[in-house]
């Protein structure tokens, strides 16, 4: 028993040696990075302080992160709506048509995301107005992220066991009754994934809102671009990445929470 | 046994290979994508037999920094812009060049002389200068326009483009306001702030590459472009207007130097001699847009150009200002003004 562990351990060493490297040591140096004083010359003097966050707590630096927020949760709002149905759709379908599918959703992933984007501004300056507002910003990020969306909430909706449905449907449920006791608590793990998936990119995906919203919009990705590449405050963008970081093993942790909540739910009924 | 033969017989190979290498003469060029034509590189290797490597980087401060890594080697002969070459000489990074090696350096035009990064032209040569622009198209745009002040009309609310670099356009309402785009002084920054603001209705685009793009396209009507965006926009449609703004001019010259420990340096004296020539001076120009900061070129500059690439013979060059490095408080002041300008124009 003891040997195998341990050959297991050895199995695994790899991936922890990795984990140890590319992971975890960045984040460290991040965090270590966002506790030291800035020089004139851009470079760091490894002297504490807490300045960086006193730093963040401008309101210039609040609204942005506000900002970036509500264009989140609208991009995540808008995914939700357009790629639950779409992925519950697609899991019904027979196979060859689902495949069909799958490869719509996989093609444009063959082209690189820039070319697409570029050419959304060229369709959206034609036959739109609307280019370089908050309306072009959104519309992309939903475009972007909602394969994402859809991929998360089929692979769970996929599993989904028609006999439930069935039988919740002759024990006289309506079907949106049947939809709200059945099919929602069963995709839930999707559809949180999906959120986690759509909800984190959209709060970076700086050169959308670049190139879409002609820079007048400023995420918390930007934030952290400029103090990279025009101030030269790499302790400053340490300490917004951290930041960030913890922002976003908020959301992963809630949505880790609500899985068993949305799980007991279904038990209790 | 296999095994060392095969190591044996690839390590031959990788000498032989060095071997070839070292015998060509090179010359590593450090600067942006697309500086010079690809014929006058072809014609100096031509003429020289001196082979020419040519590496970019995307941003000067890119540049500073893998210079101050490899203390200064690597490289024979870099361009960048003037602010960033202060840096480089105050770190000893650029050695002193050897005139009597550039016979074609009586062509530099003295005007980009004896500027604030090189007073004593001991390190540089010029090459190429840029002057902040206002461009727009006269079908679309009612006013005649004549300086800073008319990017505020009411008539262009939501049709102006800006580059998207906070000293350039907080430094043009500097200006407009009869500052110094140099100032360090809070008060007179955040009073161009103030101004700044007003000029947000108007602002659709905010954008430091290719807004001559935009201009085309029609996306925006008027923009404050730097020159090489201006060149560009004018070789697509000859009907649009740019406009040296009357409150003055904010312009950024580039610069060749050689690192201090240059592997070559011969060979970059022997490059910026035949990039001083007249002719091959002036083809270079008109391939990057840039405004010709050598004498000697103006005449060769096709006469389609000639108003955009070369001085204006009034130029009131006292009124005239470069960008340059201010200490860390006035640009901390520079970030915050900016970052309310940018939000206010959502």
């Amino acid at each position: 028993m003891k040997s195998k562990t341990r050959s297991d351990f050895k199995k695994v060493l790899p991936l922890y040696i990795f984990t140890l490297i590319f992971v975890l040591v960045p984040i460290l140096y991040a965090i270590f990075l966002s506790f030291m004083t800035r020089t004139n010359t851009w470079s760091v003097e490894y002297v504490f302080t807490l300045d960086n966050y006193r730093e963040l707590l401008k309101p210039i630096y609040l609204s942005t992160f506000a900002d970036s927020f509500k264009l989140a949760v609208a991009v995540t709002f808008v995914d939700i709506i357009v790629g639950y149905p779409a992925g519950l759709f697609m899991a019904r379908l027979p196979e060859k048509q689902r495949n069909f599918f799958f490869a719509a959703l996989t093609f444009p992933f063959w082209i690189n995301s820039i070319v697409r984007i570029a050419s959304i501004i060229v369709l959206l300056r034609t036959y739109t107005t609307i280019l370089y507002s908050y309306e072009a910003v959104v519309i992309t990020m939903v475009y972007a992220l909602l394969p994402f969306m859809i991929y998360s909430v089929y692979s769970a909706a996929v599993k989904l066991d028609n006999s439930a449905l069935e039988a919740a449907r002759m024990l006289g449920a309506s079907k949106f009754r049947a939809f709200l006791d059945i099919t929602l608590p069963l995709t839930a793990k999707g559809l949180l994934s999906g959120i986690t998936l759509t909800f984190i990119p959209s709060m970076c995906l700086i050169y959308i809102s670049d190139l879409l919203g002609g820079g007048k919009f400023i995420l918390a990705g930007n934030l952290i671009e400029n103090q990279l590449m025009k101030t030269h405050n790499l302790p400053l963008a340490a300490a917004i990445s951290v930041v960030l970081m913890i922002f976003t093993g908020t959301v992963i942790l809630i949505s880790n929470r609500l899985e068993p909540v949305a799980k007991r739910r279904r038990r209790a009924r | 046994m296999k095994r060392i033969l095969a190591l044996t017989l690839c390590l031959t190979f990788l000498l032989t290979l060095v071997g070839c290498g070292k015998k060509k003469e090179t010359l590593t060029i450090y600067t942006w994508a697309g500086m010079f034509p690809d014929e006058v590189i072809d014609a100096f290797e031509e003429e020289t037999g001196i082979e020419v490597n040519y590496q970019n980087f995307d941003t000067d401060e890119n540049m500073l920094m893998t210079l101050e890594a490899s203390e200064g080697s690597g490289y024979d002969l870099v361009i960048a812009d003037d602010y960033i070459i202060e840096q480089v000489i105050s770190e000893g990074l650029a050695q002193e060049l050897d005139t009597s090696k550039i016979a074609n350096y009586k062509n530099i035009n003295p005007t980009f002389q004896g500027q604030f990064y090189d007073p004593d032209d001991k390190y540089t040569v010029p090459y190429g200068a840029g002057i902040m622009q206002i461009a727009y198209n006269p079908d679309k745009v009612d006013l005649d326009i004549k300086g800073y002040a008319d990017l505020f009309d009411e008539s262009l609310e939501g049709r102006v483009g800006v580059v998207g670099n906070n000293r350039v356009v907080t430094g043009v309402i500097l200006k407009m306001l009869g500052y110094s785009m140099n100032t360090e002084s809070e008060k007179e920054i955040r009073e161009a702030g103030k101004k700044l603001l007003e000029l947000s209705p108007n602002i659709n685009l905010i954008k430091d590459e290719y807004l001559n793009e935009d201009l085309l396209a029609g996306t925006v009507d008027v923009a404050l472009v730097y020159q090489s965006q201006a060149t560009l926009t004018a070789m697509e449609n000859s009907n649009f207007k740019f406009v040296m703004p009357e409150e003055g001019l904010g312009f950024g010259i580039m610069g060749m130097f050689v690192p201090s420990k240059a592997e070559n340096s011969d060979a970059a004296h022997q490059f910026i001699n035949y990039i001083l020539d007249g002719k091959t001076g002036a083809s270079c120009f008109e391939w990057m847009g840039y405004c010709s900061t050598n004498s000697a070129a103006d005449e060769y500059i096709s006469d389609d150009f000639k108003s955009l690439l070369t001085l204006p013979e009034d130029l009131n060059t006292e009124n005239a200002e470069i960008i340059q490095n201010i200490d860390q408080k006035a640009l901390d002041v520079h970030e915050s003004i900016w970052n309310a300008f940018v939000n206010a124009c959502q």
